[in-house]
């Protein structure tokens, strides 16, 4: 299916989303190209307002682009309609999100399983019981399983949710501030924890404001006015960004 | 429609489960958004039980009448005209009878009936009674259903020898011989003695008349032989001989004809006086049904417009829920629920609802009808079909009035629903 010889996880060209507010037309993403390959780590920095929740959620197929191009594993995504788009979300994109977004009424287990619901009926929706216990053993929230989220502490809830995201083993995990609800110490638990998934071959996406945090991916992204201004490699970077 | 229920019934329990605590986590509001479900159901259901009831009972009353008799009542006036019309009529009598057997070969038996005007307390060495006394032919009891739970009934010779017997019902025993014992007892009526050869069984009608009719009340009567009445007691010159005639049809010929042509020879031989009425039985059953319809049609209207009331207060709640979840139909859409995946979990959540009203709103109904029924001594009957008809009309409600927030839910961008808190 590669084409091009073109082996990456993820390619964009040219991408454009624009919103119409009134009169005014906002650029959020301005033509933007990116590739990301199978087992990458990219953070992806900039002031506020320059676009990059707005990438994330076009990458994980929560919106859909003004124009341009989006093949994610070689599939153009950009015109879905939302059926697929359920599917691929479901499938192959893992979310974590700046304030966990855990259902309160449920458990943490029932939590980390909810996307096993949305699975098709002729499929086999068994869950491997064992694989969510290791999740969460290596989460270490094994303990917490019959817990509601309003009894946890915030890591905690937020192990929760990056459980509920990798249970169905996606190709590309996003997470946008995923520590920005979290104490420096906190945070450095769960960026330990993306180091040790990425170890894995765990393509990570991960939206950052915070320098400790964006240390930790192989790649960092500065976006600006929804365009890429820089992208450098960690060892590339310069000590502080302007 | 399999796709329909196939998309219901996946996987149903964790949708109902949440549903459930979701709805007991607002639990005084979702009980207030069923009071309308409640109501209505309850409506519903009471309507159906009273008028089953009431049908019950009907058909009860009318066999007590017996379904295939008729029966021609003596309706002679109290004042002076009675006087006029003596002239030309001389009232009900044993040969209107005997001139309608003889007329109409339809006609399979038929009773004569005087009520005996009683003019003090009936005695008996045990006890005394106002029971009324009826003076009948003999074949009275039979066409009324009537059987004796001791000794026996009279025949044609106790009436033909105008013999000094008397049934009793069953109250009317108990009154006039507490302690029992009635056999062969004497009662004095009037100045005659009178001896008891038989007591009723209680038939237990609950109403004492339908329709305008009497059809109760046997229980607390004392009955001689016809000819016993006649002969033996005394009898104003006006008085008509009868005072109601039974005339038993044969199964093979429709009623309203030969009560047609029964009321065309008592015209003929009372001079077109009017001074009978003719009874239907069969008939008084239509008329029943027709005052039980417009019960129905009220009620009806009163269930329709509660269970509308209901569906908008279930549409009401479910729109605000939708807008208080909306962070977790994004969540839910991220982690890949389908548009149709949310319509699905909103319209469980409005049947669960409307469910939990169709339950209650049956104890209501079960509560309404016995309340009836204790103020208004209404008979009441339940019936599985009612409360069906109650669950399914609940359910279609629900998904009527769901499926509107359900859409709305949806239809919510899901970028959006995310970043609202
Ligand atoms: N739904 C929308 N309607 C109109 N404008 C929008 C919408 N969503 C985003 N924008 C605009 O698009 C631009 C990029 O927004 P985005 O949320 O991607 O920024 P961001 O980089 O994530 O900022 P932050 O760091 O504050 O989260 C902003 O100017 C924002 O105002
Ligand atoms: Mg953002």
């Amino acid at each position: 299916m590669a084409e091009n010889g073109n082996s990456s996880l993820i390619s964009v060209q040219n991408l454009c989303r624009t919103f119409q507010v009134g009169d005014m037309a906002v650029h959020a993403l301005d033509h933007v190209t990116l590739d990301i390959s199978q087992g990458d780590f990219v953070a992806v920095m900039g002031p506020s307002g320059s676009g990059k929740s707005t990438l994330m959620n076009i990458l994980g197929c929560l919106d859909t682009p003004t124009s341009g191009s989006y093949r994610l594993m070689d599939q153009e995504v950009s015109d879905m309609e939302d059926g697929l788009l359920s599917n691929i979300r479901n499938r192959y994109i893992g979310f974590v999100f700046q304030s966990f977004h855990l259902l309160p009424r449920l458990t943490a287990l029932e939590n980390v399983l909810l996307p096993m619901r949305y699975r098709k009926q002729d499929e086999d929706v068994r869950i491997d019981r064992d694989r969510v216990r290791e999740i969460m053993e290596r989460l270490g929230i094994a303990d917490r399983m019959q817990h509601h989220p309003n009894q946890l502490s915030g890591g905690q809830r937020q192990r929760v949710a990056i459980a509920r995201a990798l249970v169905t083993r996606p190709s590309l995990l996003l997470a946008d501030e995923p520590t920005g609800n979290l104490d420096s110490k906190t945070s450095e638990g769960i960026m330990t924890l993306f180091d040790e998934l990425n170890a894995d071959n765990q393509t990570i996406l991960i939206v950052t404001h915070e320098d400790e945090v964006a240390r930790h991916a192989k790649r960092v992204v500065l976006m600006r006015d929804g365009k890429i201004e820089q992208q450098v490699l960690q060892q590339d970077r310069p000590s502080q960004w302007t | 429609m399999s796709r329909f229920f196939a998309f219901f019934s996946k996987d149903l329990i964790p949708d109902v489960k949440l549903a459930l605590t979701y709805l007991a986590h607002h639990g005084l509001r979702t009980f207030l958004t069923l009071l309308g479900m409640i109501f209505g159901v309850g409506a519903v259901i009471a309507m159906l039980a009273v008028s089953r009831g009431g049908e019950i009972e009907a058909l009860k009353m009318i066999e007590g009448m017996g379904v295939r008799n008729l029966i021609v009542h003596d309706e002679s006036p109290l004042d002076d005209s009675l006087a006029d019309i003596r002239q030309h009529s001389a009232g009900l009598s044993v040969a209107d009878a005997k001139a309608i057997a003889d007329t109409m070969p339809f006609v399979d038996t038929w009773a004569g009936i005087r009520v005996v005007p009683v003019w003090d307390d009936l005695f008996s060495p045990q006890g005394n009674s106002s029971a009324e006394v009826w003076a009948v032919s003999p074949g009275f009891f039979q066409m009324s259903g009537l059987e004796p739970s001791l000794g026996r009934l009279f025949d044609i010779e106790d009436d033909a020898r105008f013999a000094q017997y008397a049934l009793l019902g069953d109250a009317a025993a108990r009154r006039l011989f507490p302690r029992g014992d009635a056999i062969g007892q004497r009662v004095k009526i009037n100045y005659l003695w009178v001896e008891v050869i038989g007591v009723l069984r209680d038939r237990q009608l609950t109403g004492e008349s339908f329709q305008g009719e009497q059809v109760g009340g046997e229980s607390d009567r004392v009955y001689i032989p016809l000819q016993t009445g006649l002969k033996r007691m005394s009898r104003n010159q006006m008085d008509s001989e009868l005072s109601m005639l039974k005339i038993k049809i044969a199964p093979s010929q429709d009623l309203s004809a030969a009560a047609e042509a029964i009321d065309l020879i008592l015209d003929r031989r009372h001079g077109g006086q009017d001074d009978f009425r003719m009874v239907v039985p069969a008939k008084l059953l239509a008329q029943q049904r027709q005052t039980q319809r417009i019960f129905a049609i009220v009620m009806c209207v009163v269930a329709g417009i509660s269970l509308v009331v209901g569906g908008i207060g279930i549409m009401n709640i479910m729109l605000a829920c939708v807008l208080e979840r909306r962070s977790e139909i994004g969540l839910l859409r991220a982690v890949g629920a389908r548009r149709t995946d949310v319509v699905r979990q909103f319209l469980i959540e409005t049947t669960v609802i409307a469910l939990l009203g169709a339950f209650l709103g049956i104890i209501a109904g079960v509560v309404i009808a016995y309340g009836v029924n204790l103020f208004s001594h209404w008979a009441v009957a339940f019936s599985l079909l009612s409360i069906v008809v109650a669950v399914i009309v609940c359910a279609t409600i629900a998904v009527g009035f769901g499926v509107y927030p359900a859409m709305a839910a949806s239809k919510l961008d899901p970028v959006a629903a995310l970043q609202s808190e």
